[in-house]
């Protein structure tokens, strides 16, 4: 069992009264249950809100917890984990400590002149969020925000590598032992240390909307993200000589944008600028290999490979629309956009033992522009019917320079003979049309009946371009006190055309394979929901989704995929304040493949085909309570929420096969349980004393991640982490109190 | 076919608006929308006129406006607001044929008219920004009215009058399934720990430039990499669907496989690539539990093919450097 230390509780413990805080996972609870979520929910960001909320002085009528405009939250929390901490603070920072968080503060000038709102959640944590407001009401609107993500992966993870930055290097002695046939990888077993593999994100943004008009407004914002950390990354040597590493990344992210829009009652236009530079400061890694000191012809004693090189993308844009008669408007957008990498290249090797080829040019030079326009056209000329249709194009085009590259140096280790001779500059171009037509006729039905076609071209894909027919029917009926539903049927087909299997026989795949995202298919989806209200007290819903999409005419790859969804829920909504609800979902996906093991000669060999026919079923519960005040000063929510996804992989070969048949995989589960609790008590006028508490187990087995198979670091032809999936129980409660002004 | 097929029917498009006239006079909102027109209003109430009693004459039997104090709507500092213009009657329209109206008809009552009628109230404000979009989307083309999602008088969210406590959880009233993917323990986005939201990336009225509503890009593509920047290159080895389409491989509400991949690793790559160089193999479970097969452990393929999104290396046909 893992204990996240107990030192701060005793320390909020002295300084808070006993009541409780609002304190993130923990007060999911309230904010979901107060809610009547049939999903749990975290608690809404620490954006200014846009509305006032009346004084705090009517503690006594409104729910206690209501958010207030003025508040604040103080308490501690203390977590009890038994199992994998850093899965249970996946991108949230829930050790022991003080917590100043959910604060707000809103003032407003009594002409309603100007208004300020700020708020801060997590102050100091690794989660922390803070945002502020000014508004010159009717001229101009400044605002900010700092928000802090955090990544945890793994508190499991070990490595014998020297942390980061790159290089990341090995003992020389146990290289050159193990090079020398005196070791194996498990000599670095008792040099690895343990570390927590994390990262995060910082992310700040300031953003203005003026407007100098009436009809007018200018907006400006600048975002700049910054991404900082460790993550899992193969580093490969070759099949025998797999290598996991902790990836050194530090990257910064700036967004500028700025645009003009003027309105009025008719028309709209608007002119846009963006341009994003993604600077990546780790654009290289270098690491040592586990099994060679030394540089030998094909074993490498250090690899090295390029990261997401730095990148910048500008653009420009402008949309308006035009209403006409007949209730009739026509939207448009334009944008034109220019993507560049122009970093230098790498050397095809750092290994010395090697030839070195000489590079096709010194920098990327990698550019691509892209187009895109939409138009949309909707008009409701006389009162029962609607019209829509819309014409949307994009257009990829790659303008990379032909890059001749007939060698590279595979793994750092040998010369290859590139089959392509140099990277293919892969382009693409969509166009749509749909249109539609709606009769209102019958109220409050609304039945529309739809069709679209998709138009794609692809270069160098095994299909020069693909058409797809859409058909669509859907009803849709709201409006009424006591019934709404929705249903939508869609049947589609889609062809490609100018088939080149060439393109597949060059590198090597066979020729009837098609790549299922161009591949010729066949779809029929059905979705529909019926929420019924039989009174003022229950409200009651079903949903339903079904859906097929089949791949003919392919014989390798994807050749079917279908899902089913189905939900059903509750809800009790009493005058007396009692409300409560559950809801079911279950979810299946299903994907059928087909492959062929077959190496050169044997690849004509139908015996040696293999399918896999994968599945997911999902079961989701979910239930809440929230009773009334009791005792004139305390109110309580709860809720339950149950998750359990179950995958499993079937192999199967041909009858007569040479292939060795299958011991098949085990199924893989997950299983994540949430109970809430959270209770408020009114103190005085202005305090208010919180507990809330979270019981969270969470289950899990993937033969991928699972520690008996991952079960050190040295593996058989890899040097690894130790990253895998583990269970964990954890407790959580939050002590606290909040205050209103 | 396909460039004349889309330029005809994008002439059709605009033929068919610029051939209608261009008036507003058949609208039954033109007249409320031309007397809220924000260009020549002025933050003080103004005069009386035809038709209209003012808020104060509401109020003697409505109580209703007292729910929009500290709203938006009732800053009268801003000239776009019914504050500044009709306050009740600039939504409800004009209210003195109702006060003469012994059984108090004529008035628009939102709870029974169409839903388009709902929106081309709102939308004769709300008419710019974020807004823009929804003549055409996907929530209007599914006869949903502002009053859907949004309250004026009875809000139960914190931010934007939703009828729902939160975002999220008014989304799920009927994308429940993107929504419990959310919760997916494997691997999600950060939406239930409330660091995004839906409307992180989606506009839920309606996306002028993008597809599935998505508020940024013009492309799936684009709407990723504005957060996932390193993705985007362009690279000088490009994957090709990568390029295309993120969610080919992932799904971006979350799911149960390493990654948000759509089907775990390797049946995902096995789905597109049967190689006889690199003979796609069945990895069983002697594969993970006997022979420890690095194509099957951990991230399986993408162990050696770590830069499957693409790279920048002379070396990197493979994805390997």
């Amino acid at each position: 069992m893992r204990r996240l230390g107990l030192l701060h509780l005793v320390v909020c413990g002295v300084v808070v009264m006993p009541a409780a805080a609002w304190a993130q996972s923990v007060a999911q609870a309230a904010t979901a249950v107060a809610a009547h979520a049939s999903v749990s929910q975290a608690p809404p960001p620490a954006q200014a809100p846009a509305q006032a909320a009346p004084p705090a002085t009517d503690l006594d009528t409104r729910s206690l917890f209501e958010p207030r405009a003025n508040q604040l939250q103080i308490g501690g929390r203390f977590s009890s984990i038994d199992g994998d901490p850093a899965r249970f603070q996946r991108y949230q920072d829930l050790r022991d400590g003080v917590l100043f968080t959910d604060a707000r503060y809103a003032r407003d000038d009594p002409g309603g002149a100007w208004l300020f709102r700020a708020g801060a959640d997590n102050v100091g944590w690794r989660d922390g969020r803070y945002a502020a407001e000014y508004q010159r009401t009717g001229h101009f609107v400044i605002s900010g925000m700092f928000d802090q993500i955090p990544q945890f992966y793994s508190v499991d993870t070990q490595t014998p590598y020297t942390p980061s930055p790159s290089p990341l290097l090995l003992d020389d002695a146990t290289q050159l032992r193990i090079q020398n046939g005196q070791a194996n990888l498990s000599a670095y077993v008792p040099l690895a240390t343990q570390f927590d593999l994390r990262e995060r994100r910082d992310i700040g943004t300031v953003s203005l909307v003026a407007t100098p008009r009436p009809t007018l407004d200018l907006t400006a914002n600048f975002t700049t993200q910054r991404h900082v950390g460790e993550l899992p990354w193969g580093a490969s040597f070759g099949f025998s000589n797999d290598v996991e590493v902790a990836l050194p990344y530090d990257s910064r992210t700036n967004d500028f944008n700025l645009g003009a829009e003027w309105t009025n009652n008719r028309q709209m236009l608007r002119v846009a600028y963006t341009g994003s530079w993604f600077n990546n400061l780790d654009d290289t890694l270098e690491w040592d290999s586990p099994l060679d000191l030394t540089d030998r012809l094909d074993n490498p004693g250090r690899g090295r490979m390029a990261l997401w090189p730095s990148n910048s993308a500008q653009t420009v844009s402008a949309a308006g629309y035009s209403k006409f008669a007949h209730r009739t408007q026509l939207t448009g957008f334009i944008s034109f956009g220019s993507w560049s990498n122009n970093e230098p290249l790498q050397p095809f090797t750092i290994n010395a033992a090697l030839p070195q080829l000489a590079l096709p040019r010194s920098t990327a030079e990698a550019e691509a522009s892209i187009f895109s326009t939409n138009l949309n056209l909707v008009s409701r000329p006389v009162d029962d019917w609607r019209f829509s249709a819309r014409v949307r194009h994009y257009g990829y085009d790659n303008q990379v320079p032909a890059t001749p590259i007939p060698q590279f140096i595979n793994y750092d280790t040998s010369v290859t003979t590139s089959s392509t001779g140099g990277p293919r500059p892969y382009a693409h171009d969509r166009t749509n049309f749909d249109a539609d037509a709606t009769w209102t006729g019958f109220q409050p039905v609304a039945v529309t009946v739809g069709y679209g076609h998709n138009n794609s071209g692809h270069e160098f894909r095994i299909f020069e371009s693909t058409g797809e027919d859409v058909f669509r029917v859907t009803a849709d009926a709201i409006g009424t006190q006591w019934v709404t539903f929705r249903a939508e049927y869609e049947l589609s087909g889609r062809d490609g055309s100018g088939l080149n299997e060439a393109l597949l026989a060059q590198t090597g795949e066979q020729p009837a394979m098609r790549h299922y995202d161009v591949a010729n298919r066949s779809r029929n989806r059905f979705t529909g929901q019926i929420d019924i209200l039989p009174n003022e007290l229950w409200m009651f819903s079903a949903s339903l989704g079904a859906g097929q999409d089949d791949y003919d005419d392919s014989y390798f790859g994807l050749q079917e995929s279908t899902f089913r969804t189905f939900t059903i829920s509750g809800d009790l909504q009493r005058p007396d304040g009692w409300r409560a609800g559950a809801s079911y979902t279950y979810e299946r996906y299903s994907g059928f493949q087909q492959s062929r093991n077959a190496s050169p000669g044997q690849e004509n060999d139908p015996l040696r085909d293999w399918t896999v026919d994968s599945r997911e079923r999902v079961n989701y519960f979910s239930i809440y309570a929230a009773p009334p005040r009791f005792r004139q000063n305390t109110e309580a929510r709860v809720s339950y929420d149950y998750s359990y996804a179950e995958g499993s992989y079937f192999y199967a070969i041909q009858p007569g096969s040479p292939i060795t048949p299958p011991n098949q995989l085990p199924n893989v589960y997950n299983k994540l349980q949430q109970l809430h609790l959270d209770v408020r008590h009114k103190l005085t006028n202005q305090w208010v004393a919180t507990l809330s508490y979270l019981y969270e187990p969470f289950r899990v087995y993937d033969f991928a991640f699972d520690p008996t198979v991952v079960n050190g670091i040295a593996q058989p032809s890899s040097l690894v982490l130790g990253y895998v999936y583990r269970p964990y129980t954890a407790h959580s409660f939050v002590l606290g109190a909040r205050y209103y002004w | 076919m396909n460039h004349r097929f889309y330029l005809l029917a994008a002439t059709c498009l605009f033929a068919f608006a610029i051939t209608v006239r261009t008036t507003v006079g058949d609208s039954p909102y033109a007249v409320q929308a031309a007397q809220a027109a924000p260009a020549t209003q002025k933050p003080a109430q103004p005069g009386p006129q035809a038709g209209y009693v003012g808020s104060d004459t509401c109020e003697a039997c409505h109580t209703q406006g007292e729910s929009l104090k500290g709203t938006p709507h009732a800053m009268a500092m801003n000239p776009r607001t019914p504050a500044a213009t009709h306050g009740c009657e600039s939504c409800h329209g004009p209210g003195q044929a109702h006060v003469d109206d012994d059984n108090k008809g004529n008035i628009r009552k939102f709870g029974q008219i169409k839903p388009a009628e709902i929106n081309e109230t709102c939308l004769s404000c709300h008419n710019r920004g974020e807004h823009a979009g929804w003549e055409g989307s996907g929530h209007e083309r599914r006869n949903l009215s502002c009053t859907t999602c949004h309250s004026v008088h009875s809000p139960k969210s914190t931010t934007h009058q939703l009828v729902k406590g939160t975002q999220t959880e008014l989304c799920a009233t009927c994308h429940r399934v993107q929504v419990t993917k959310t919760e997916r323990a494997v691997a999600h986005m950060p939406v239930r720990e409330g660091k995004m939201t839906c409307t992180s990336c989606h506009n839920p009225h309606g996306s002028i430039n993008n597809v599935k509503a998505l508020k940024v890009g013009s492309s799936v593509v684009e709407s990723c990499t504005s957060c996932h920047a390193e993705m985007r290159g362009p690279m000088l080895w490009d994957h090709a669907p990568v390029r295309e389409n993120c969610a080919t491989c992932h799904d971006p509400h979350g799911s149960s496989n390493d990654r948000m991949l759509v089907v775990r690793m390797p049946m995902l790559c096995q789905r597109c690539h049967v190689f006889t160089r690199h003979p796609s193999s069945i990895y069983d479970k002697d594969e993970i539990t006997v022979n420890k097969s690095n194509r099957m452990f951990g991230r399986s393929c993408v162990n050696c093919h770590s830069n499957v999104h693409g790279s920048n290396h002379p070396s990197g046909q493979f994805y390997m450097r």
